[in-house]
């Protein structure tokens, strides 16, 4: 088994059939000479050093793995209210517990009212995987929260399909990973919006793969931040226009420290019939000294020919004229430096439009960087 | 105030600074006029604290403290304040939150608690409009995509904040307008009180009129060649800087 076949299947759209029948085997850290995983060389990486680094991050939402809520409501008044519980496929988290280790994927049809929020902690049934039906016509907003200190045995597989012109926000947080390789899949039906938030900190090993697969009209947004990781933190992304008329946005920024390597790898992939496609894909990294170091591999592949598609990287430091200005305002270089590194994620905490999904990425900012 | 006794600095091998001399007491405003690469700015920066600036011989001494001792932070919150000629852009930093995080670190260094967010709207509600700031230009990232003229704005803005002891203003007139130029003047003369002192760096006579010196100090390749009251400046409208120099 290869992942080189994952990335066949996916063109394939037989994602989720694949790891049905293959989760268990697939481990592509192995194989170096696979080139979405060139990077990923996990013997460069001292588990057994940094065990002792897990900082506590307390998000209030924990203890459920799917929760909703309604919106306008704060952490605190929420986490001892929740509304409503509804999903087919298995009937209560007890059974979803006793169902651990088994390598198939469990639907959940998610009907949601609208300006509902929905909460899904990934990492409490840590072996299993997921399908996530949205069909709602209103905005909804959906937090993935995925931290637990164990190392995950198994690749895991999550796959949220988006209904015709539904609108979807969410939140992804990865922290305090050990060692984690997830596949996110995110099959947009047509005039579908999906605007993704990756927030990523403190991890010792994670890699996360998102795939996307664009119908017509869709618009895709991915903005993602990692920062303060330790060993080696991974993405990989790979847009597929399937229809005429969809745009992607993708903007990962990464701020990179203490000898940890981040890479990011993206492809934009256009089919022959996926006219007026605009996409757009930019990664920054921020080293904050030199024995750190950042990989990007932006990729472009299109076979239609009137499209607009762009890709950018680029790679610095602090800016030390920036730091003499606040420094000649009486600031120390240490907050500078801490005000810069926000500043540099900026963009992509501006992304966030909920006033909730904003109050939890605000907490795991102040937490870890 | 501040006392500057022979100073010599070179950037690398350069030397650009070649044996400067400058007194500045309290309650004072001191002009400091010349062509263009005679080591105004170069001043301006040594005294700011800026690395790659190499002081070789000579001492300066602001409130009985060594200056050159300090680095760029303890200067500004010992009450030295320098108006940059080109503010630096900072994309991501909400200028309301840059104001205030300065203000807070003086306090802090002045053994002063934080000024609380109710306290700090209120005065720099006050500042701005003073200025004619639009207080939407304070919710937008710092000096990002402002005009050269709302650039300077912010530095008196900051300025006026902050409230120095010693204020150096580098070519704080070049890229105003009129009505810019008048309203930056007027921001700096509000400052202006017995016990602060200011050094204004300038190519112009022009910014004179309005900010008017006590002092007119003229600076030719890296020295101070003479010195004044305000009718020197007019002198060296007229004649220009070669003939001044060369006097």
């Amino acid at each position: 088994m290869n992942v080189e076949k994952i990335i066949e299947n996916i063109k394939d759209r037989n994602l989720s059939s694949y790891f049905q029948n293959n989760l268990l085997v697939v481990n592509p850290f192995q194989n170096h000479k696979i080139e979405n995983y060139k990077y990923s060389q996990l013997n460069k990486i001292d588990f057994s050093k940094n065990h002792n680094c897990i900082r506590e991050l307390d998000l209030n939402t924990k203890d459920n793995f799917l929760k909703m809520f309604q919106k306008d409501k704060t952490i605190e008044e929420i986490s001892t209210k929740h509304i409503n519980w509804d999903f087919n496929g298995p009937d209560s988290a007890i059974r979803l517990a006793s169902l651990a280790e088994d390598p198939f994927v469990y639907i959940f049809n998610l009907d949601i009212i609208d300006g509902d929020i929905c909460i899904i902690d990934i990492a409490l049934y840590k072996e299993l995987n997921f399908e996530f039906n949205f069909s709602n016509k209103d905005k909804m907003s959906i937090v993935i929260i995925d931290s637990n200190h164990n190392t995950n045995k198994n690749p895991r597989y999550f796959k949220f399909n988006v209904y015709e012109k539904s609108n979807i926000e969410i939140l992804q947080m990865s922290y305090n990973k050990v060692s984690s390789l997830i596949f996110y899949e995110f099959n947009q039906l047509n005039s579908s919006v999906v605007n993704l938030t990756v927030l990523q900190a403190n991890n010792i090993h994670l890699r996360n793969e998102y795939y996307f697969n664009l119908g017509s009209e869709c618009i895709c947004k991915i903005s993602g931040a990692n920062f303060s990781n330790l060993g080696i933190n991974d993405n990989y992304s790979f847009i597929q226009h399937s229809k005429p008329n969809s745009s992607s946005r993708e903007v990962f920024k990464s701020i990179i420290n203490d000898g940890a390597i981040t890479n990011f790898q993206g492809k934009i992939y256009v089919n022959k019939v996926a006219q007026k496609t605009d996409g757009y894909q930019m990664s920054r990294s921020l080293l904050l000294d030199d024995i750190s170091k950042s990989n990007n591999k932006p990729e472009l592949e299109i076979y239609a020919d009137d499209v607009k598609c762009s890709h950018g990287s680029t790679v610095s430091k602090i800016n030390e004229d920036q730091l003499y200005y606040f420094n000649s305002r009486g600031i120390s270089s240490e907050l500078a430096t801490k005000i810069l590194k926000k500043a540099f994620i900026q963009e992509v905490l501006g992304s966030i439009e909920d006033v909730f999904l904003k109050e939890l990425s605000d907490k795991m900012i102040n937490n870890f960087l | 105030m501040l006392n500057i006794n022979n100073l010599k600095v070179s950037i690398g091998d350069k030397e650009i600074l070649k044996g400067l001399s400058l007194n500045i007491n309290k309650g004072e405003v001191h002009a400091l006029m010349g062509p263009n690469g005679s080591g105004k700015s170069t001043l301006s920066y040594v005294l700011s604290g800026k690395d790659k600036y190499k002081v070789s011989e000579g001492s300066v001494d602001f409130k009985g403290k060594n200056l050159l001792d300090m680095n760029v932070e303890e200067r500004a919150n010992q009450g030295l304040f320098l108006a940059f000629q080109y503010p630096m852009e900072i994309p991501g930093v909400q200028t309301s939150f840059f104001l205030r995080t300065a203000i807070n670190a003086k306090r802090k260094s002045q053994n002063l608690s934080e000024l609380d967010a109710l306290e700090f709207a209120k005065l720099l509600k006050i500042k701005a409009q003073e200025l004619n700031i639009n207080p939407d230009m304070l919710k937008r990232d710092l000096n990002v995509d402002y005009s050269g003229g709302e650039k300077k704005k912010q530095e008196i803005l900051q300025l006026s904040m902050l409230n120095p002891d010693l204020a150096i203003l580098d070519e704080t007139d070049s890229g105003l307008d009129i009505d810019a130029l008048r309203i930056v003047s007027e921001g700096v003369n509000r400052a202006r009180n017995k016990e602060n002192a200011f050094l204004v760096i300038t190519h112009y006579q022009r910014l004179l009129n309005y900010i008017k010196p006590d002092f007119v100090h003229i600076i030719a390749d890296g020295r101070i060649v003479k010195s004044g009251d305000y009718s020197l400046a007019l002198e060296l409208e007229e004649q220009g800087y070669e003939k001044m120099a060369k006097a």
